[in-house]
């Protein structure tokens, strides 16, 4: 029976530490930023938030979702803060009264990757249009995200302008990430939208090439908007305009203009002219 | 196959730098999991027990539906608790949803149904017999019910432990749930989600095969006190 | 006289409908051994699980020491089961060590410690198994096994110790053994013990008094025509060898050794040989006649002896005497297992 006692005595302890360790978890200030993948993936956010942080006491959660997904979590008061790039989904939040103070912070473009011997014989085109056309015209591999991003809204959006409805074996809607998509692209051979973020993460590990950049149809703002703290009064209204205020700063834009990976620029401040 | 040369080469070079964030990565995931298995345990095992020893009417069409939700897709049980936790959600206002909590109520909610039915089959074998054993000893029912569990420990561990294997290797309510969130809810499986997606499948293997050391210390840890216990 | 430990009137029990134990009156006193004897689904166990206040019946009242208990609260059970204790035909250890098995009735029973060491040490001493306390049980053999199930009932000295079985499927060394510990605690305790058997023999060795039960009921006369046999397959199909010469064919399928019974009402006797579908005939001598009521009980030895009752006509019309060769046929489905 003494026995007994201590196993329960040894469980209640368990259980008191288990709750006690995990209620230490959230202390400080904690100012939650959704944004998209392929933001979080380029390691700006790594240089950009910690001076703030440090300046501000104060932490920022990022959570990197597709912008999709990322405008839905702000839609639902889940998110303090939103850094996506989908302008007109982004128009939509605000006019229907979720978020305010829409910022434009920055922009990165697109660029339209694909097989190294080109079948489509796109390469040099500037018009992105143009491409698109080509490449469903003779129904050549195309990867689409598929996923409701904002390079999959982008994509969406030029094959609107081409006047072409994409269907059929040739066009693969993956419903993945940036990344997976990337990958099968370069299995399959196909031509694929893709920001200059994530295939300069990924330059090494695939055989497709830029085929496509400069038409600025495929340039990529980016926003930062602050939730609507009149619908949801939890929210950190403060601390997100703070870090609105932050990126767009001078401080804060020089830190977006001289960010590169391997030597190359990732992303064009805009916030001052 | 380089990936994996340099998933192991990496995943040596972690353990032994001591890296401080994978370190903090590693420890939550253990804290986030073990959390989540304690407390499933708490409930599940008394309820697997209840199941195993009660007639009652609608017993089968309770085991049947524990057993079917032993097949529940992890993101299923992420949204599902999403949208009771969102701000939006009935317990909004709790804050619940990021943090290393609103994990463990999705892994609680995953390995409750496997604790559940396997400690109900551990149970329901040896119950009569042991019971029978016990009272005709002069036990109370109290002690012949503590006394069935005691005999059907080894079998109620390993319903522990399974459950424990399954919340720690799940991804989809902890990426839904915790968002991923670097140094506050970001556990190996998510780590593993993001570095993939950065295509550093290298460093995401070798966090794949520190998570497997991980389970196999438990396991063995578990293992350890199973042989010492009479 | 010693006095009635416990009595029970009227009792009545049933699984899915079908009558396992239907006794009006039993009763047994303080400090004699008993027998339960009867086939197997002959209700001993329910009878013993109904005594140990382990079942209720469905009908019935049972009395301890003249008390009526069956209806008795929690508590009232408890309290009384730990007066005594069953031992189940398979008893199941706990596993964890031979001391631990031993020690839980008494730590039930909230015995202090040094009384529970003497008690333990004792009774393994008892049955031969002295150096045993510290072996885990899955290290046991099955008779050390059935002997530490013996030992732990012993150690909580009941005053009413039922015992299921207990020689079932043991080896005569063991046998031995579990008759003189009984014998022993009932002699230096006066602890009652009801034991259920296969083998009569056996019972009227151990006890002072034979129940016997059939299809749930006590009956007065134990049934005739009882074999022991071995359980065999040969030409003629599933066949109960009784010695090297006489085997009967049987209509169950079991193996190893087993208990029949052929009721004496359910054998044909005839001076001839006559073909039929019934599967036994033998040929065999009459060698004992004895005459009750309107009835003839013949004993014929057929390289055993078997008992057959004919009616008093039949007897005369046959013209049948002492030493006259006659042949006696029965189905396979009469011989049923006891």
């Amino acid at each position: 029976m003494k026995k007994n006692i201590l196993i329960t005595s040894v469980i209640c302890l368990l259980l008191l530490t288990t709750f006690l360790i995990n209620f230490g978890l959230t202390e400080s200030i904690h100012l939650k930023l959704a944004t998209t993948t392929s933001t979080e993936n380029s390691g700006l956010l790594n240089i950009l938030l910690p001076p703030f942080q440090e300046k501000y006491n104060l932490k920022v959660d990022v959570i990197a979702v597709g912008t999709g997904k990322a405008i839905a979590l702000g839609k639902n008061g889940d998110v303090d803060v939103l850094l996506v790039h989908d302008p007109e989904a982004e128009k939509e939040f605000v006019e229907n009264g979720f978020g305010v103070n829409r910022r434009e912070v920055m922009y990165n473009d697109f660029i339209i990757l694909g097989p190294v011997n080109d079948p489509a014989k796109i390469k040099g085109i500037k018009d992105a249009i143009l491409a698109f056309k080509k490449i469903a015209e003779q129904k050549y591999f195309f990867a689409s995200r598929g996923d409701a991003s904002g390079t999959d809204k982008k994509e969406k959006n030029i094959w609107k302008l081409a006047q072409i409805n994409p269907e059929g074996d040739w066009y693969m809607e993956v419903g993945q990430g940036m990344g997976t998509t990337l990958q099968i692209a370069d299995e399959k051979q196909a031509y694929v939208l893709c920001d200059r973020g994530t295939f300069l993460a990924y330059q090494d590990k695939i055989e497709l090439r830029v085929l496509i950049e400069g038409d600025p149809l495929l340039f990529n703002p980016y926003s930062i908007i602050a939730v609507n703290p009149a619908l949801y009064p939890q929210v950190k209204y403060e601390e997100a305009m703070q870090l609105i205020a932050w990126v767009t700063s001078i401080t804060g834009q020089k830190i977006i203009r001289e960010y590169k990976i391997e030597g190359e620029i990732l992303f064009h401040p805009v916030a001052i002219e | 196959m380089d990936f994996i040369i340099e998933g192991i080469f990496r995943s040596w070079q972690l353990i032994f730098s001591l890296d401080r964030e994978i370190f903090s990565i590693v420890l939550l995931s253990l804290r986030v999991s073990l959390t989540a298995t304690i407390l499933a345990s708490f409930l599940g095992i008394p309820l697997g027990f209840l199941i195993a020893v009660r007639e009652y009417w609608g017993k089968r069409l309770t085991i049947a539906i524990v057993n079917t939700l032993l097949a529940l897709p992890t993101v299923v049980v992420g949204l599902l608790i999403y949208s009771l936790i969102s701000r939006r959600g009935p317990l909004g206002v709790l804050g619940l949803l990021f943090t290393p909590w609103a994990m463990i109520i999705g892994q609680f909610v995953l390995a409750l149904p496997i604790i559940i039915a396997l400690t109900y089959s551990a149970v329901q074998g040896i119950d009569k017999k042991v019971r029978n054993t016990a009272l005709t000893l002069g036990a109370t029912d109290y002690q012949a019910a503590l006394t069935v569990i005691r005999e059907a420990r080894y079998a109620v561990l390993a319903a522990v432990v399974t459950g424990f294997g399954r919340v720690i290797a799940e991804v989809g309510a902890a990426m839904i749930l915790g968002g991923n969130i670097k140094d506050s809810t970001r556990v190996m499986t998510t780590a593993i989600a993001l570095e993939t997606s950065k295509g550093e499948f290298g460093f995401a293997l070798a966090l794949g095969l520190i998570l497997l050391l991980v389970a196999f210390s438990v396991n063995i840890l578990l293992h350890y006190f199973q042989g010492k216990k009479v | 006289m010693s006095e009635k430990i416990v009595e029970i009137k009227s009792i009545l029990k049933s699984y899915n409908k079908k009558v396992v134990l239907d006794i009006d009156y039993l009763s047994f006193q303080e400090g004699k051994i008993y027998a339960l004897v009867g086939p197997n689904g002959s209700g001993k166990t329910t009878l013993l699980n109904i005594l140990n206040l382990l079942i209720r019946p469905d009908q019935g009242k049972i009395f301890y020491f003249n008390q009526e208990v069956s209806w008795a609260r929690k508590e009232q059970r408890i309290e009384l089961r730990r007066q005594m204790t069953l031992v189940e035909q398979s008893p199941y250890l706990f596993n964890t060590t031979v001391w631990n098995n031993l020690a839980f009735g008494l730590q039930a029973r909230k015995l202090p410690y040094s009384m529970q060491k003497e008690r333990i040490n004792r009774i393994l001493n008892l049955v031969g198994l002295s150096n045993f306390q510290y072996r885990k049980v899955n290290q046991l053999s099955g008779g050390e096994m059935k002997r530490v199930a013996l030992a732990r009932a012993l150690v909580l000295e009941p005053r009413l110790l039922l015992l299921d079985e207990p020689t079932a499927s043991l080896d005569q060394r063991y046998i031995d053994i579990l008759e003189r510990v009984i014998k022993r605690v009932n002699q230096e305790n006066k602890t009652t013990v009801l034991i259920t058997t296969h083998d009569l023999s056996r019972a009227y060795r151990l006890a002072q008094e034979v129940v016997s039960l059939l299809e749930g009921k006590v009956i007065r006369e134990i049934p005739e025509n009882i074999f022991r046999g071995e359980m065999i397959k040969n030409r003629k199909g599933n066949c109960l060898k009784i010695t090297e010469e006489v085997s009967f064919v049987i209509g169950t399928e079991k193996e190893g050794i087993s208990y029949i019974y052929i009721d004496p009402r359910d054998i044909i006797l005839s001076l001839q040989s006559f073909q039929s579908s019934a599967r036994n005939s033998f040929l065999g001598k009459i060698v004992k006649i004895v005459e009750q009521n309107h009835l003839v009980k013949l004993e014929v030895d057929i390289g055993v002896l078997m008992v057959v009752m004919i009616t008093k006509e039949s007897f005369q019309d046959l013209r049948l005497n002492l030493g006259r060769s006659v042949y006696l046929t029965f189905k396979a489905s009469a011989v049923k297992l006891y």
